[in-house]
């Protein structure tokens, strides 16, 4: 009980202390008060100098991870492009029985050798869960090769093994391509969680800018009404700095956060649905060419061809509709699928799978030109679109630094003000 | 006081307006495939195993000229169609299989469609009558049962169980399983895999890997792997995934001059009559084909074939062609 009740006297005597101190203060005299009063204003421009650099800090820091996520976004797009396009060509090869021209050839190496060079770029790139699954597959990229160069060799000697390395090397394709749609899905939650932050990122400058115009209006009224001064103009000039900086941090940072916004709305989204469309639409090629060498038993491949033109169609229909982007190459793939459907019904209703095989491999022919055209098309659009967005988000931070810079130094005047202003007051009384 | 408040408070909730994200990817609305029939097979009963398996029906006693099919017949509507479908491997060298530099499928398998396709048509641009699916060795069956062929063609045994779901025409070729190993792995014969514990590679849905799975004790030990079509074992074997393949001689034949690093071992330790494939309500079909078949032995073509495709090629030994096999027409409607 001893204890207990010592204890208890000591918090009250503490609690007794802070009150007598307060009442002193409020009772006290004039120098005191004016002394509280210009730390008080002190600290809170301190606090706008600190605050509103951190809170700046953080909205530019948001919006260049959400610009660095949408780049690796754009990044593994485009690797996923080059396989699919690399795929494309091997099956196309393949189907023109070993006779591959000079050009696949080398269209192909060229696909393989950007996807290995921009996979490093997007490996370097990657953050968290995304590294591992990029080992996985640069190791599966490696094994594709290796298929299709077996594929190739067993084919050009004659041996029909080569068909089973073809089989294999779709499957490893397959695999590797899930892989990268599952990292492109991690960069779409990377820029969506970043600009998530980004808006968060302004309230810590608005409460500091606000408390320390509070305090310098609430300083200028009392010393107004104290000493019988209609302005203390160190004080007011610290007043009308802090609302221009509060007016332009609010200003600056919302015209940043909008202009992030935007390009992901805008280029951004559209940039993803012109790479989701060429990705689809290079991987329907390719089941196209693996439906003719499977010979009348290509269901499946088929199939295949079906989900991923509906993708093509879907990404290409709300991009051009959103955005006015990708309308060329919707038309485009539009006359590429009335010729798929007439090549098919060339195997499936006349059974002529030679005819079939000349439609799809014919570089001058309708279905080919169609579908460069589709190709060349949706390039040029997603070029323009992911420039645009690159550009739009390296303009939103643009302002941001300058505006740290003007906080910091504004909340530094705003202290330097105060001891002035309260100074005059205080110089009274020596 | 009050208004500065106000406008910062309108500023920071325009700043903070309007969410961006983007959306998830777009995924294709999936197309059904029909999936094939998991159904247990059929099974011969012992008294049914017990009789030949390579019987099959009375030829008919004269073939109609080419293009004068009779009426109602299953040649007339294949006539009409204008196109024989034939189901075929085109991945199984010297039977079946794509020449990538002609890129037309070719192969004793082929040419027996051949013989079909020309005595429904006449000789005349009959590759123009005949439409090819590949087809893998776990398909044979079901397109036939389907319909989606008219006839298989694809080194495909005549077997009891398989009568139960189709018909076949009367044996035209012998072939006998054996096993295919790396060259200096010192295996002479699929005994010694079995003894050593090695895998060895079949095709699903064939004669061949129901041999080593459920037949005698001297496969105990064999660690059985399947694959969708026989090449997939050539390509296991090359990748180290299985020591051994095991398949008829005439398609390791094919896969040893493939892979100079392989050869074919000991003897044929089963029998493999092949036969070619039919719907099981084409009897009249089968007829015709054991017509041709009969008349293909006679007139020395079938030998020209085997001289062709499996003697010049160097697959098989001998100096000249053996009798074809001599067919068995007992079995009744």
């Amino acid at each position: 009980m001893v204890p207990l009740t010592r204890s208890a006297g000591r918090v009250a005597g503490t609690t007794g202390g802070w009150f007598r101190r307060i009442v002193r203060v409020r009772s006290g005299d004039s120098p005191t008060k004016l002394t509280l009063a210009t730390a008080l204003t002190v600290l809170c421009a301190l606090a706008l100098s600190i605050g509103g650099w951190y809170s700046i800090d953080r909205r530019e820091s948001a919006i260049d991870d959400a610009a660095a996520a949408a780049q690796q976004l754009i990044r593994v797009q485009d690797v996923r492009v080059l396989v699919v396009q690399a795929d494309s060509i091997a099956s196309n090869a393949y189907l023109e029985d070993g006779q591959e021209s000079r050009d696949q050839r080398e269209q192909y190496d060229d696909r393989i050798t950007s996807a290995s060079s921009r996979l490093v770029e997007v490996s370097n790139a990657a953050t968290g869960g995304q590294v591992a699954t990029l080992e996985a597959v640069s190791a599966q990229l490696a094994t594709y090769v290796g298929l299709v160069e077996q594929a190739r060799s067993n084919n050009r000697q004659g041996f029909p093994v080569g068909s089973a390395y073809q089989r294999q090397a779709r499957v490893v394709a397959e695999s590797l391509v899930a892989a990268l749609r599952s990292v492109e899905q991690n960069a779409r939650t990377q820029v969506n969680d970043s600009m998530q932050r980004a808006h968060r990122a302004s309230w810590l400058l608005v409460v500091t800018a606000f408390l320390l115009l509070a305090v310098l209006v609430l300083g200028s009224l009392w010393l107004a009404a104290r000493w019988r001064r209609l302005v203390n103009v160190p004080l007011a000039i610290a007043g009308v700095i802090t609302l221009l900086v509060l007016t332009a941090g609010i200003g600056v940072n919302g015209r940043a956060v909008s202009q992030a916004s935007t390009a992901v709305r805008g280029a951004l989204t559209s940039a993803d649905l012109l790479a989701q469309a060429r990705a689809a639409a290079f991987d329907a090629r390719s089941n196209e060419a693996l439906t003719l060498i499977a010979r009348g038993n290509g269901q499946a491949y088929e199939a295949q061809w079906t989900l991923s033109s509906d993708v093509v169609g879907r990404a290409l229909t709300e991009s051009c509709e959103r955005f006015d982007r990708g309308c060329d190459a919707l038309e485009a793939y539009g006359d590429y699928t009335a010729e798929h459907v007439t090549m098919r019904a060339i195997e499936d209703e006349e059974g002529d799978w030679e005819s079939a095989v000349d439609t799809v491999t014919d570089p001058g022919g309708a279905l080919s030109v169609d579908f460069v055209a589709f190709a060349t098309s949706a390039e040029n659009d997603l070029a323009l679109e992911s420039q645009d967005a690159t550009t739009a988000f390296s303009d939103a931070v643009g302002a941001l630094g300058t505006l740290r810079v003007l906080v910091v130094l504004a909340g530094l005047l705003g202290a330097v003000l105060a001891l002035v202003g309260y100074g005059q007051r205080l110089r009274e009384y020596r | 006081v009050r208004r500065a408040f106000a406008i910062a408070a309108a500023l920071v909730l325009t700043a903070c307006a309007g969410d961006a994200a983007l959306p998830s990817e777009i995924t294709g609305q999936a197309v059904e495939v029909s999936a094939p029939a998991t159904t247990v097979p059929p099974q011969c009963s012992s008294d049914e195993a017990a009789e030949s398996a390579v019987r099959s029906f009375e030829p008919l006693a004269e073939l109609p000229a080419p293009g004068q099919m009779p009426s109602g017949s299953k040649m007339a509507e294949i006539q009409d169609r204008g196109r024989l479908i034939a189901g075929v491997s085109g991945d199984t060298l010297l039977f079946g299989a794509r020449n990538s530099l002609t890129g037309q499928i070719e192969g004793f398998d082929i040419d027996m469609i051949n013989q079909i396709a020309t005595a429904i048509f006449g000789p005349d641009d009959v590759q123009s009558h005949i439409e090819y699916r590949v087809i893998t060795y776990a398909d044979r069956l079901p397109s036939l049962e389907s319909g989606a062929v008219d006839i298989v063609a694809h080194t495909m045994t005549i077997n009891c169980n398989r009568w139960l779901r189709i018909n076949f025409s009367s044996e035209y070729f012998t072939a006998g399983q054996k096993v295919l190993v790396k060259k200096g792995s010192g295996i002479t014969d699929i005994t010694q895999l079995a003894d050593q514990g090695l895998t060895v590679c079949a095709p699903e849905g064939s004669t061949n890997i129901d041999e080593v799975r459920n037949g005698e004790e001297q496969y105990d030990g064999l660690v059985v792997i399947g694959k969708p079509d026989i090449s997939d074992c050539l390509v296991a074997m090359q990748q180290g995934e299985a020591d051994a393949t095991t398949g008829d001689d005439t398609v390791l034949a094919g896969f040893a001059a493939q892979d100079p690093n392989t050869e074919v071992v000991g003897d044929a330790f089963t029998s493999e009559p092949y036969g070619l494939g039919f719907n099981k309500d084409d009897i009249d079909l089968v007829q015709f084909a054991n017509a041709v078949i009969a008349q293909i032995d006679a007139d020395g073509t079938w030998a020209d074939m085997y001289q062709r495709w499996l003697l010049d090629t160097g697959a098989l030994p001998g100096g000249a062609p053996p009798a074809p096999p001599v067919p068995d027409y007992t079995r009744q409607r």
